[in-house]
């Protein structure tokens, strides 16, 4: 039964208690304005741009967001879709994803891999690494529509599961730099040509997003991205997951024990400078950003 | 008893009589999943009943 009201439960969470759908609900929005107001994600006065994908964590996001903030007239909130142009999956979740906004009322601007770039995804992901090119051309439409639309803040569904796949990868690659682009809120704050990314779901493990998602009925489609299978990614994922069933709370341990340190890495985030991409001007750590290179690579394989 | 699973794309069989026990049975993680039982998500210490529709859901990456 659940702990707080004696009714059916429906999860029973890492600590062992056992919540009812109601509890569990009332639970999961209490944590996500504990990470909010713990790590000043959102100030008073804001324009949130949600990047949202139509699957569970992102139509999540959005909705305790707009529950949390809605009628506050200095909180607003808009959503970004990006369409990488992934035949038999993306379609569905454009659907979900606008579903919602006309039911919530809420806007919704899409932006494609195509119109953007000139390709869909599947078009140029033969002998390429699919995760590696569609996350950086993802992050960079993201920052630049982000200042297209004056967005204060935004907003992406990372959870601790994702999170602590990142910190391991970081770590099996010996990548400290990255690590220290990590945390519920990144982005230079003194730099403008960057748009502050927030995570509200940072310490929310991707059960209970399902599980939020399912109770409010957000999606009735969990689908995959077929090219997650063969990432790096995946397999940290695979390895992560048995980790938590044999001793749970270890991804939560992960994610805890960074943010104890990530106060040191962050100086050492500072310390990188920023420059201006030569052909974009968009910010990057380097003369030419990681955008440029990889479109590059795409032209000249097409020749 | 039966229960559909979406990651596997059928239905399994299982002998086990409530949801913790079929999970070991059928050796699927429990926090890689969540369980739906006649469209209701239910937790680990729910006990089956005949004619139960019992669903598995795979909790997906990404999104």
């Amino acid at each position: 039964m659940c702990k707080r009201c004696e009714t059916k439960p429906v999860i029973k969470l890492i600590s062992g208690e056992n919540l009812c759908r109601t509890c569990f609900l009332n639970y999961f929005e209490r944590k996500v304005r504990k990470t909010i107001r713990v790590n000043k994600l959102i100030g008073k006065k804001e324009n949130l741009l949600v990047a949202v994908s139509g699957g569970k964590d992102s139509l999540s996001v959005l909705d305790v967001l707009h529950s949390i903030y809605k009628g506050n007239r200095n909180v607003k909130i808009s959503a970004l879709l990006i369409d990488e142009g992934i035949k038999g999956y993306r379609e569905n979740c454009i659907k979900a994803t606008e579903k919602y906004c006309i039911e919530q009322k809420l806007l919704l601007n899409i932006v494609s891999f195509k119109e953007e770039f000139g390709f869909t995804l599947d078009k140029i992901v033969k002998g390429k690494r699919p995760c590696s090119v569609c996350g950086v051309l993802r992050r960079s439409l993201l920052n630049t529509k982000a200042r297209e639309f004056d967005a204060t803040k935004l907003v992406t569904g990372h959870n601790l599961d994702d999170e602590a796949q990142t910190i391991i990868m970081n770590q099996f690659r010996r990548n400290v730099d990255a690590s220290s682009r990590l945390g519920p809120i990144t982005g230079n704050e003194n730099n403008e040509d960057f748009v502050r990314r927030i995570k509200p779901f940072y310490f929310m493990t991707e059960k209970e997003i399902m599980t939020y998602a399912f109770l409010k009925g957000l999606t009735h489609e969990f689908n995959e991205c077929p090219y997650n299978v063969d990432s790096y990614r995946h397999q940290i994922r695979e390895m992560l997951n048995k980790f938590e069933e044999l001793y749970p709370g270890t991804k939560n341990s992960i994610v805890s024990s960074f943010m104890e340190i990530l106060p040191l890495l962050k100086k050492q985030e500072n310390k990188i400078k920023i420059k201006k991409c030569k052909k974009c001007s968009e910010p990057s750590s380097s003369e030419i950003c990681q955008k440029c290179k990889i479109l590059y690579e795409i032209a000249s394989a097409k020749h | 008893m039966k229960a559909y699973y979406d990651r596997a794309g059928k239905e399994l069989l299982f002998k086990a009589k409530n949801v913790e026990e079929m999970l070991l049975e059928l050796k699927i993680m429990k926090n890689t999943i969540i369980v739906v039982v006649n469209n209701e998500v239910v937790n680990e210490n729910y006990k089956f009943k005949t004619n139960d529709k019992i669903r598995i859901l795979s909790v997906v990456s990404g999104g």
